[in-house]
């Protein structure tokens, strides 16, 4: 693990609550370049609603968070202002959603889908848009001849490879992967997470994971932290939390006790 | 061959106010007559929306719902379904109509011409200006038309033929009209309609409702690129076919507004993209229900053209579930019957609930 | 019936022209106005004829012109109306001789000059509704400048068909900020727009939009390097006058469907034609 001197992500005393519901309490954490941090715990944990805070689609009710940006470094995200807020979500950072169908454009190509990012840092060259679509096609392992397909002939597996190049088109420093795998068929999740960890480690960028499935977190992540009722209570390097868990939820949840 | 086209805009606008101004002079008959006559273009809805085409009755029906025209609507449909019908027509042959307005957004100048006719669409909406136009100059008389000369309206080559010969619009649907086609107030439609029988249902649709829906197809809610390739009003021969006899007769003329509508191209590649048809017809004069007709004809075939159906205007269930204005205003209106019983018991309902848990608000375990 | 100088009441007159100013200060951008009913119908120029009867003094020369023509029935009826409403005003078809012109669907083949207005009926001021049917989404994308939705439109234009196809009412960026509708006139004028001398009025009267393109302002299509803005024209020459360089009508000449190409800019054919 390469770990730079300057984080990529840094969190405070994060609070959030819906109405008078705290959802997210007293969570820290700071994140660096290369590295991948699996959030788990069971559905309504608060997990969810954590990765929207730290993206920005969300804004925390108390509490710091600091992210990356390409040109001024580490920028509390409720400093920025909407337009640049919006720019860092659409190129400096990346979100990779459940459904496939809520990030793609459906009635625009698989090619125009994938380049959409590299238009809005300006590149005007259809011929270089066109390659670069098709090499990051091929890198997600689509077929090249789908390129100029529209997004509802393909399969699920595909639409996710899909939209994981439309994101890492743009080599975010910030990646957010929010249940990428589990709409998906087991053999279909091991491929998708085999290419996800290639492509992740390559672009040396910072992960935060969100999963219910433990094993998806074990296979992805270096660091693992448990959430429960909206905080985390355990954190660690990924082999200690999955092997010897300290909280007694965490050895519910590693014991398989608790529904996933 | 001279060419007028671009001249004489002026002179036909004139003579087209001066047609409408002839119409509105005051008639000395009865009520139901002057009616008939003045409110001409109120009596062609009714009968377009009561699928009745008879001047008379839809004046009586209009004065009886004092000129609320849903309710004549409802009248000469409720008197329609009384009627026995003994033969189909044969279908009408519009390339033989005798046409009183025939105008092309699409070209300047089209076989047949450009025939402006009586009509507002270059007035000014100022109160009293029919009864101030200029006196009629004779030599305007003949001005309503332009380009080639008038007879060409019998027979006429029309604009998607034209079109079609050239292979830039798809071509015209050669689908037979089957027995479950033919009329869908004998055999009623289910989803998905036939095209037949969409149109049959638009055609006797709510002209608010089929307006408001092809408006939102111009503004985004469902995608329309539409061109007027001809919009037609005239007169044209009903005839009958009785099979003892084995030949044709004509039974009476009527009045109909067409509009041929190009659309948006569809099509994967160069060769194979085309313009797409929507078609709108109507008893009567009735430009704004044609126009319209044919914007929603087209945004309903989203479907059959490989099109993502995500606009109410593409949604066929929506449109034509929702588009006859004698069940709508039906529906609505019935609230005003008594429906004690039913609240009765929704207020128990409520009152049972209330009682239960008083004050108490559901706790959760867990966040979200 | 009397009605004031150019139908509107002074204080409507005086509300557009204020609306009018924002835009012309904020080149390209969509200004909300109040639009009236007038007595032409919506779809007819309502817009524009707002916009005209706003700006127009005693003074002024008026041309209005529907598909390049002055004598098309909607010019007619629109400059019968300004003859009736705003009485004492002159009007002309000659476009070097107006000070204002008011168009539906083209620009004058004549080049304009700094001391003229041309007035654009608008029936659609927003250029990603095609794109994003909701007015609050595409509010948000022209704050953010956010246009990669219409490149990725050009992207699938040039992947299915080998070129954009898009004929009339080609996007535009301003002053390289906004992205604009020239209205419906072909992507043959659109050229026209960049670095006029004239000042660009734009109303749409049904959408309640007013904007503006000021004089010598940049007006650039959207293209991409590989795929430059390329408008389709006709190839014949005018039947009439000859003329190769300006924009045709083709006209149906008879039922076999022969045709025939003649300018659709009337003053500009009349006049090359006696030269």
């Amino acid at each position: 693990m390469q770990v730079n001197t300057q984080p990529a992500l840094m969190v405070r005393d994060l609070h959030f609550q819906y109405g008078k519901q705290p959802v997210v309490r007293n969570v820290s954490m700071e994140l660096y370049p290369g590295e991948i941090l699996a959030i788990v715990g069971e559905s309504g944990s608060g997990k969810s609603t954590l990765l929207n805070l730290l993206y920005g689609s969300l804004s925390p009710t108390q509490g710091a968070i600091q992210a990356s940006t390409p040109d001024l470094g580490l920028r509390p995200v409720s400093a920025l202002s909407r337009q640049a807020l919006r720019h860092l979500q659409r190129t400096a950072w990346g979100f990779v959603c459940q459904n496939p169908r809520d990030a793609l454009r459906m009635e625009i190509s698989a090619g125009g889908n994938i380049v959409e990012r590299r238009m809005i840092m300006g590149l005007r060259h259809y011929g270089q848009l066109r390659e670069e679509a098709l090499y990051w096609l091929q890198k997600v392992e689509i077929d090249p001849t789908r390129l100029d397909d529209l997004p509802e002939t393909f399969s699920g597996g595909m639409l996710q490879r899909l939209q994981i190049a439309r994101t890492l088109i743009s080599q975010p420093a910030l990646l957010y992967l929010d249940e990428p795998t589990s709409g998906l068929d087991v053999s279909v999740q091991a491929a998708l997470l085999d290419l996800l960890r290639k492509l992740v480690i390559a672009e040396n960028m910072a992960v935060v994971l969100v999963t219910h499935d433990l094993a998806v977190a074990r296979l992805l992540a270096q660091r693992i932290a448990v959430m429960r009722q909206g905080e985390i209570i355990e954190e660690g390097l990924a082999d200690q939390v999955l092997d010897d868990p300290q909280h007694p939820y965490t050895q519910l949840l590693v014991s398989s006790v608790l529904p996933a | 061959m001279s060419y007028v086209a671009a001249k004489g805009g002026a002179q036909a606008i004139h003579a087209a106010h001066q047609l409408v101004a002839e119409r509105n002079a005051p008639d000395p008959d009865d009520l139901q007559a002057q009616i008939a006559r003045h409110l001409h273009l109120g009596i062609d809805r009714i009968m377009a929306e009561a699928s009745l085409y008879d001047r008379d009755i839809a004046a009586k029906a209009l004065l009886q719902a004092q000129g609320d025209s849903i309710e004549a609507v409802f009248i000469v449909r409720a008197y329609r379904a009384t009627l026995s019908r003994f033969l189909d027509s044969v279908p009408l042959n519009l390339g033989q109509a005798h046409l009183q307005r025939h105008i092309s957004a699409a070209f300047k100048d089209v076989p047949g011409g450009q025939q402006l006719g009586a009509t507002y669409d270059y007035s000014h909406r100022l109160l009293g200006y029919f009864q101030n136009l200029p006196a009629r100059d004779e030599a305007e008389a003949s001005c309503a038309t332009s380009g080639i000369p008038p007879k060409a309206t019998l027979n006429k080559t029309s604009v998607m033929d034209l079109l079609e010969t050239e292979g830039l619009i798809e071509k015209s649907s050669t689908e037979p009209a089957d027995a479950e086609n033919r009329d869908i107030t004998q055999i009623p439609p289910g989803f998905p309609a036939s095209r037949a029988q969409r149109l049959q249902t638009l055609a006797r649709a709510d002209e608010g409702f089929v307006l408001g829906m092809a408006y939102s197809t111009q503004r985004g809610y469902g995608q329309n690129h539409p061109f007027i390739a001809e919009l037609s009003h005239g007169s044209v021969n009903v005839e009958i076919c009785p099979p003892e006899l084995g030949f044709s007769l004509c039974i009476g003329t009527i009045e109909m507004t067409e509009c041929q509508m190009i659309n948006q191209f569809q099509g994967d590649s160069p060769d194979t993209a085309t313009f797409t048809r929507g078609y709108g017809l109507v008893f009567g004069h009735n430009e704004r229900k044609a126009i319209a007709m044919a914007l929603l004809d087209r945004a309903l075939r989203a479907q059959e053209l490989g099109e993502k159906v995500e606009a109410p205007a593409q949604d066929e269930e929506f449109v034509l579930s929702h588009c006859d204005n004698v069940e709508a205003t039906g529906f609505v209106e019935h609230l005003k019957l008594p429906h004690h019983v039913d609240f009765q018991s929704e207020i128990s309902t409520l009152r049972a609930l209330r009682a239960q848990s008083p004050g108490t608000t559901v706790k959760h375990d867990d966040a979200l | 019936m009397p009605y004031n100088f150019a139908y509107l009441d002074e204080n409507s007159k005086r509300a557009i022209r204020r609306s009018l100013l924002k835009a012309v200060a904020i080149p390209g951008h969509q200004i909300a106005f109040a639009s009236r009913e007038m007595p032409l119908p919506y779809g007819w120029g309502t817009g524009g004829i707002q916009v005209t009867a706003a700006i127009i003094g005693k003074d002024d020369i008026l041309k209005v012109i529907d598909q390049g023509a002055d004598d098309t029935t909607n010019a007619v009826s629109i400059r019968h109306f300004f003859q009736s409403v705003a009485g004492g005003i002159a009007t002309t078809t000659d476009t070097q001789q107006a000070s204002i012109i008011q168009t539906r669907h083209r620009i004058p083949e004549t080049a304009l000059r700094a001391d003229q207005i041309i007035v654009y009926q608008v029936p659609m001021p927003e250029p990603l509704f095609k794109l994003e049917p909701r007015r609050t989404e595409t509010r948000i994308l022209h704050a953010m400048a956010d246009y990669s939705l219409m490149y990725l439109q050009l992207y699938d234009h040039i992947t299915r068909y080998g070129r954009v196809a898009i004929g009339y009412d080609y996007p535009v960026m301003v002053h390289d900020r906004y992205l604009m509708s020239p209205s419906p006139i072909p992507a043959f004028d659109v050229p026209k727009m960049h670095m006029n001398p004239a000042l660009q009025l734009f109303g749409a009267g049904r959408e309640k939009r007013l904007y503006a393109v000021p004089p010598y302002t940049r007006v650039v299509p959207l293209a991409f390097e590989d795929y430059p803005f390329t408008p389709l024209q006709a190839q014949a020459p005018c039947a009439l006058c000859g003329s190769t360089s300006s924009y045709k009508d083709e006209i149906i000449l008879d039922d076999s469907g022969k045709r025939q190409f003649v300018c659709s800019d009337t003053d500009y054919c009349g006049k090359t034609s006696c030269k």
